[in-house]
């Protein structure tokens, strides 16, 4: 059965909508229990088996994480977090059927301590459990890989 | 006026003042007479494993090129910096290049730094003679050694040998590389990780053997990390990222028990028969790679050595027992650039590198938990130290408990000796005729 566009255009809409509120125990969710959310350093070091990220989680991980957020004994937490995430464009670049992969551009503006801008392309790997759609891998490629970059403090 | 007198007073035996974090002038001076002076690691020889790979890096405020030579493949460290009018020639932080051609003018350069080539030549006096002028070639870098792979290199004419400079430190360079069952490493990736980090660079190679800091500044991290687990259910194994996470949040006594070692010229490291690297498992074939390597008692020897953050002082930590390294670059006052490069164990099971992996991303990455604790804590010092109501930073913790072994001196995990150590060196460094 093949994938609708619109379909997960939507998705990925109501996922950002998550991250936005920082409501990240639903997003959490949405993946796969094998799952993973990574942002890569460079395009030729994409595979997170095989390479150092500027951020990876996998499910155990992104649960440390939800624990951490806004944790009291945190220097780093000690600041208010608010983003707003917004796409266009996103494609279908593979169907398998069973599974298939999008690619759609996007800018986020993260408050903390300052506005911080970022820009690049999700790419997300999406698989059916029953009827629901989850997340396989979301990959975020930043414009700026491989830059020098200050803390990331919370998911693009 | 920054006088030896003055340079003095700002380091006491057990204080130091606040101008040696926030003040552009001894900035600058800590450039030229430390990072100016003293073996500045530069990179891994497998970061240029090929004819005319190069890295753009630098030393001090340096900018510099790591190169390959095309013709004989020796490794040279030039000046980034086109002999004509001065412009950056590798502006990448990465590649592989037949030469350098200026951008500018089109001077054209070979690998190991000769002038190649100058457009339309008939203006000059003597154009063919330009390729032995010393002042037209891409200038090397004064002295330029390595150690098991690791380049080192010096902007000053004369100073002690590299392996001199280097002393015990070279002990986890060797464990490093000899926890490869081949006693082989290779840099994993030609991108780095490279942590803005908005304050001096003496706040990270404080921090890398700061052992007070880790229950506090990252004491929510080990708590949120406790709290997953206890959702695991008691019969459950506790996943490695556990295993990565749970010793930040450890306990003051864990550290202590760690030791900590301050040796000459500054470096130092944290314990010794154990570190926070101590508890990992090894993987069976791992182990019985490293048997057959190197026999029973000697592999007993490498993997029992648990230091942790050995610092080359100034511009490296070697963590040898998860395979990385962290280099300082410092930018101004209060800005450094922090790299984190990750090894792979040439001939061991791929376990290895996920740990390599796991750990960097955990507690290194711009996107860990850790890591960003630690900046935190940096800008605040940063920023608190603007204060002029109390001048100094203190340093008094197990003052008089140093056990002074010789070459090193040696104390509880949670002594202050190394931050004392590292200033005595500065001060070596920083004021003239005197030996760090």
């Amino acid at each position: 059965m093949s994938w609708d566009q619109g379909v997960l255009e939507a998705f990925i809409r109501a996922e950002l909508r998550l991250l936005n509120a920082h409501d990240f125990a639903p997003w959490i969710e949405l993946f796969t229990d094998d799952g993973v959310y990574f942002m890569p350093l460079d395009e030729a070091q994409a595979d997170p088996e095989l390479y150092d990220m500027i951020m990876y989680d996998n499910k155990p991980l992104m649960r440390i994480r939800l624990e951490n957020f806004g944790h009291p004994d945190s220097p780093s937490m000690e600041y208010p977090i608010r983003s707003l995430r917004m796409i266009s464009d996103c494609q279908i670049v593979e169907d398998t059927g069973a599974g298939c992969i999008t690619e759609t551009p996007f800018m986020a503006s993260i408050f903390y301590q300052s506005l911080h801008w970022y820009a690049g392309t999700y790419r997300h790997s999406f698989v059916r459990e029953g009827d629901a759609i989850k997340i396989k891998s979301k990959q975020v490629n930043l414009l700026n890989m491989g830059a020098p970059m200050g803390a990331i403090m919370t998911y693009l | 006026m920054l006088t030896d007198e003055a340079l003095a007073q700002l380091v006491g035996e057990t204080r130091v003042h606040r101008r040696v974090y926030n003040d552009p002038d001894i900035f600058d001076l800590e450039m030229a007479r430390i990072w100016g002076t003293a073996w500045i690691f530069v990179g891994h020889d497998s970061m240029v494993p090929g004819p005319g790979d190069f890295i753009t890096t630098t030393i001090g405020k340096q900018p510099v090129i790591m190169v390959r030579d095309t013709a004989s493949g020796e490794v040279h460290v030039l000046a980034n910096r086109c002999g004509h009018r001065g412009v950056k020639l590798a502006q990448r932080s990465h590649g592989t290049t037949r030469g350098f051609r200026c951008p500018y003018h089109g001077w054209s350069y070979r690998t190991n730094g000769a002038l190649a080539g100058v457009p339309h030549p008939k203006g000059y006096d003597s154009p063919n003679a330009m390729r032995a002028e010393p002042c037209y070639q891409i200038k090397q870098i004064p002295r330029v050694d390595s150690y098991r792979g690791f380049y080192f290199a010096s902007l000053a004419e004369d100073g002690p040998p590299l392996e001199a400079f280097l002393g015990d430190t070279k002990a986890t360079i060797d464990n490093l590389t000899d926890r490869s069952p081949e006693g082989r490493i290779e840099v994993v990736g030609k991108v780095s990780n490279r942590f803005v980090q908005p304050s001096n660079w003496k706040n990270f190679v404080e921090n890398l053997v700061d052992a007070m800091h880790p229950m506090v500044a990252h004491g929510a991290t080990g708590k949120a990390t406790a709290a997953y687990v206890d959702t695991l259910g008691e019969d459950a194994s506790k996943p490695p990222e556990a295993e990565v996470i749970h010793p930040f949040g450890g306990s003051y006594d864990f550290f202590d028990t760690m030791g900590q070692t301050a040796l000459p010229l500054g470096h130092n490291y944290m314990g010794g028969e154990k570190s926070i690297f101590s508890h990992y498992g090894l993987p069976d074939d791992y182990v019985d790679a490293m048997r057959e390597a190197y026999g029973e008692e000697r592999m007993h020897d490498i993997l029992s050595f648990n230091r942790h953050n050995t610092t080359v002082y100034p511009s490296l930590a070697v963590r040898d027992g998860v395979q990385s390294i962290r280099v300082v670059r410092p930018v101004a006052v209060d800005e450094t650039i922090i790299e984190t490069w990750v090894f792979r164990l040439v001939g061991a099971p791929k376990a290895l590198l996920d740990r390599t992996l796991l750990y960097s991303r955990l507690i290194n990455a711009p996107g860990s938990m850790v890591g960003p604790d630690d900046l935190d804590c940096y800008y605040r010092m940063q920023r608190g130290l603007m204060s002029d109501l109390n001048d100094w930073v203190d340093f008094s913790r197990f003052a008089h408990d140093d056990q002074d072994a010789g070459h090193k001196k040696t104390g509880v995990g949670t002594s202050d000796l190394v931050f004392r150590n590292q200033y005595q060196a500065w001060l070596g460094y920083m004021t003239e005729n005197a030996n760090p």
